[in-house]
Order: structure tokens, then sequence, then C-alpha cells
């Protein structure tokens, strides 16, 4: 089954399609699929249902909201949602019922779309695999040995493996991107500031980003656009204007500057994944993109600013809890939460004051090109439990071979997109890094939509998706 | 910083393997960042810096 929203919406229009009976379609297979993938920890099926008929009423009244009405989509299990158990991974909050929905639910539900279930996560957000000990290893649909990526991996493997048309996650340091990247999906971690993030629990309060999984980047930016707003109920929330991205059916992008890093980002690369996205870059120019060499600033300084801040940041959260609750924690996070005890405040603060450096600098480097260009993870997937792996013969850490990319840019705050953008000869997917210029969520959508158009990568998916 | 009197002093009561484990990690931590940290920023305010409007 197709699922893209792309097919789907103009079939729930026309009333081809009956949203009661796609709903029903999709939770037959996640019965099926989800031994194996291991993708939500709670399937809300009586909800859906619930949502799917009232969809179905209003369409047949004449009532159709827009592309998402009907459309079945999973929500990353840290996302509230009223009367529905929200655990963000942990033992701890198992049995947490939030009170109200979070603001991009209530929005998704205003827009008719219909939540099929809660997708899991690495425990509280705070990792890369989605191993999560009281739930269970996140398989990746394109190899069930293999890790989705993290934290939003069964947000991933719910949409990879067929069970959903779009869904929702979180990027606080990679999080949306890494798990895009493994699993063979569009990921958009939205300019700081665009998209709610009231009722979306935290790990890193100045780094934290809500935003989309799509099939295509089509659907990405459908879903985006109901996502985003501001909301005088998030302190971080900016009272922008959306720019609708222009997608055009003939690719092109000619007039436009991509910068691509001769410093740092194809450095210690897989040379498959260096191979693709060489490949993917050649692409562009041969749509019409001026290519333009940039020198990137000390990114691997940045990472030791990003992980400071964020260790400080996710401990706070947890204080009180690694204190009367210590044994319901998971080793790693446990571990990284104890770390963040140690930072001292001062050393926070000038972090968030060097911070301004790499902001600079990015934004001074976008004012010479309209978006940036780079891989997405320097390596595949790794498998389950693997802590180490090896590049051209150097043995490097998983967390942080995985993490060395995304990690830093998380500081800017600015929008980020990641496209599949090939397969290793393992059909391991790999992705393509896009960075914007600030509140340019249009531009890098655009560019993806054009690389689409012009590849197949999109359209490739696992064997677990089409059975 | 001595992780183990740091652990101590703060009461943090964290059990000593679990230390162990997480102090070379502090260590390494802590000697990359004061390299980034090493500058004047003394006049560069904080990222997210509070605003009197609140919200």
């Amino acid at each position: 089954m197709n699922l893209t929203i792309t097919d789907l919406a103009p079939k729930i229009e026309s009333g081809e399609l009956s949203p009661v009976e796609l709903t029903q379609q999709v939770l037959a297979l996640i019965e099926k699929r989800q031994p194996r993938l291991n993708a939500f920890i709670t399937v809300t099926a009586e909800h859906a249902l619930a949502q799917a008929r009232q969809a179905e009423q209003e369409i047949r009244a004449g009532n159709y909201r827009g592309k998402l009405h009907g459309i079945p989509y999973a929500a990353k299990d840290l996302f509230y949602t009223k009367g529905i158990k929200t655990t963000v991974g942990s033992k701890i909050l198992g049995d947490f019922i939030p009170e109200f929905d979070c603001a991009v639910v209530e929005k998704l539900t205003a827009a008719g779309a219909v939540m099929i279930g809660k997708a899991g996560l690495h425990e509280w957000a705070y990792g890369i695999t989605s191993n999560n000990p009281h739930y269970g290893s996140i398989r990746n649909p394109w190899d069930l040995e293999r890790i989705p990526g993290g934290s939003s991996g069964g947000s991933t493997a719910a949409l990879g493996g067929g069970l959903c048309s779009f869904s929702l996650g979180s990027d606080t340091g990679g999080s949306i991107r890494i798990p895009a990247s493994f699993c063979g999906l569009v990921g958009l971690k939205p300019t700081f500031g665009r998209v709610s993030r009231y009722g979306v629990f935290p790990l890193g309060h100045t780094l934290d980003h809500a935003g989309p999984f799509g099939l295509t980047v089509r659907d990405t930016s459908a879903v985006y656009r109901a996502m985003a707003g501001y909301d005088p109920r998030d302190d971080s929330s900016a009272d922008q204007p959306y720019v609708e991205a222009k997608l055009a059916a003939e690719p092109s992008l000619a007039g436009r500057k991509l910068g691509i890093p001769e410093n740092f980002y194809f450095d210690d690369l897989d040379p498959e994944v260096e191979a693709a996205v060489r490949k993917a870059i050649s692409v562009l120019e041969s749509l019409g993109a001026e290519l333009v060499p940039i020198k990137a600033p000390d990114i691997a300084e940045f990472n030791e600013v990003a992980r400071l801040i964020l260790l400080a940041e996710a401990s706070s959260v947890h204080e009180k809890r690694l204190t009367e609750r210590r044994a319901d924690f998971g080793d790693d996070v446990r571990a990284l939460f104890d770390q963040g005890r140690f930072v001292r405040a001062t050393d926070y603060l000038n972090a968030q004051r060097r911070r301004r450096d790499l902001v600079d600098a990015f934004n001074a480097l976008l004012s010479q090109v309209d978006a940036i260009v780079t891989p997405t993870i320097p390596v595949p997937p790794a498998k389950i439990g693997q802590d180490t792996l090896t590049i051209r013969g150097v043995e490097h850490n998983v967390r942080l071979a995985t993490t060395r990319i995304v990690r830093a840019l998380n500081l800017t705050g600015l929008p980020l997109l990641s496209v599949p953008c090939g397969l290793t000869t393992q059909d391991l997917p790999i992705g393509l890094q896009i960075i914007g210029r600030v509140w340019d969520e249009a531009g890098i959508l655009e560019v993806g939509h054009a690389y689409e158009q012009a590849t197949d990568w999109h359209t490739k998916r696992p064997a677990i998706a089409t059975e | 910083m001595n992780v183990k009197q740091a652990a101590e002093a703060w009461q943090f009561d964290i059990p000593d393997d679990e230390l162990a484990a997480i102090t070379p990690i502090l260590e390494d931590v802590v000697a990359k960042t004061a390299q980034a940290l090493d500058k004047d920023l003394s006049t560069t305010d904080p990222i997210h810096s509070f605003r009197p409007t609140g919200r």
C-alpha cells in the first residue's frame, strides 16, 4: 500500500478511500509488523478509529479539512496526548497520562489527522540507538538487526516500516536527522521557535526542536505546514510569518548557491557514504545549482560546547528523579544524567556565550550561499548492541561517530533537512543534510524536493514495508 | 575537578562503580570544553538570556 500523503489525500477527499478502512488496514499492518519492529509503545487503535470515523463523517458532509484529513500518523512518545499514556520511553513515567494535548497534536487534530500510536524512543530521548531497557530495542526496517537511530527511532521504524503516512520527532542533538537518515526517510528540524514545544517533554530546553518525518519532501512539507506557528504558551516560540515552499513539478535549482564545506564535514566518512553524498551534490549541480566551496568553523570544538550544554540542561530536568528513582533509569542515560550534575554553572553559561560564535559563523556563511549541503551521518546504521565501528581502518565510538556532524548544528537553531540519497551495498540508507538560513525552511524543502524529483531514492522501501 | 570529592560534597550518592565509570568521561568533557571556553566572553550575552517581558 502506498501510504504517501500525496497519494492518499486526493483519494480521501474524493471519497474513493475511506479513512476508517485506511485506519483499519494500517492497524492490521501494525499487528503484523510491530512484533518485529517494536516501533510503538502504545497503539491507540480505539482513538484512531474514533478520529477516522469523525473524519469520514466530515468529508461525506463536504467538510474536507485539507491534505492531512484522515491521514494516519505516529507521535513520538514524548508528545503529550490527553488521556493517552505518554512515557517518554521511561519506566518512571510508565503510567503517566497527560491531561492535555501538546500544541502539535492539537494542530494535527484540527487538521483532521488520525493518530494511530505513540512511537518508541531512546529513554528520555537521550541517545541515538533507541535501545530501550524498558520497552525493548526498536528495529531498523531496512535491517532488523540494526538500530533505527534515535532518539526518535520508533517514529522512523513506524514510517519506514509502512505503518503510517508521517510521524513526529524531536531533535536536540540530531534526533530527527539521525533516524531519518538511518531509515531512508525525510526528516525536518525546523528553525528554533518555528514549531511549538508546548507539551513536548524536554531534554535540553535551548536545543530541543519538534519536527516531522515524511516519505517524501512534499509530504514532509505538508506536515510541517500544519505544525508551524506561533504559540504564546511556549517561551521559545517565535512570531514569524510562515513561508510556503514552492515545490515545482520540474526540478530546477538555477540561481541557487549551495555551500559545500571543504573541511570537517567530509572528513572520516564511510567510503560508501562519501560516494553517495558526492554523487548527490553532482545531481544538485546538474539541476543548475552553483556550488560554492566554504570553510566551516571548528565544529569539533562546538560539538563539545553542545555536549556540555546538553549535559547540564538534561540533568537539571531530572535531578530530583535521579535522587528518588535512581534504580528506575537505564544504565546509559543514568550515566549521562550523572555527568551533567558535575557541570559548573559558570561553564554552562560560558558555553551559551561561546555558542554565539557558531551562530554568527553560520549566519555569515549563509549570507554568501542559499544553503549548505553535507552528509547527514558519517556512517550507516550500526548493529544493535554495537559500541564501536570502523571508518577507513580507524575505530570510533558509535554514539560519537553518529552525532559528529549533526550535534553542533543544534546550537545554531537553523533549519535542517535530511533526505535519502543512497543505499550502501548492504541496502542501508544514506542521508543528505541541507542546512538553511534562519526561518528558511521553504528554501531547504525546495532544494530537497528538486533533488527528489531528479532521483528515486525516496521511492525505495524496505522489504518489510511492502510485504 | 576531583569527581569523587565533588560527588561526596554535593551528596550525589552515586555508587563507586558508576562514579568510576563516568570519571574519565567527565575529565574528557572538562578538558575539551576548557579549550573551547578559553576566550574572553565577558561582554557576550549567553544564548537564551532573560527577557523582562517574561514571555
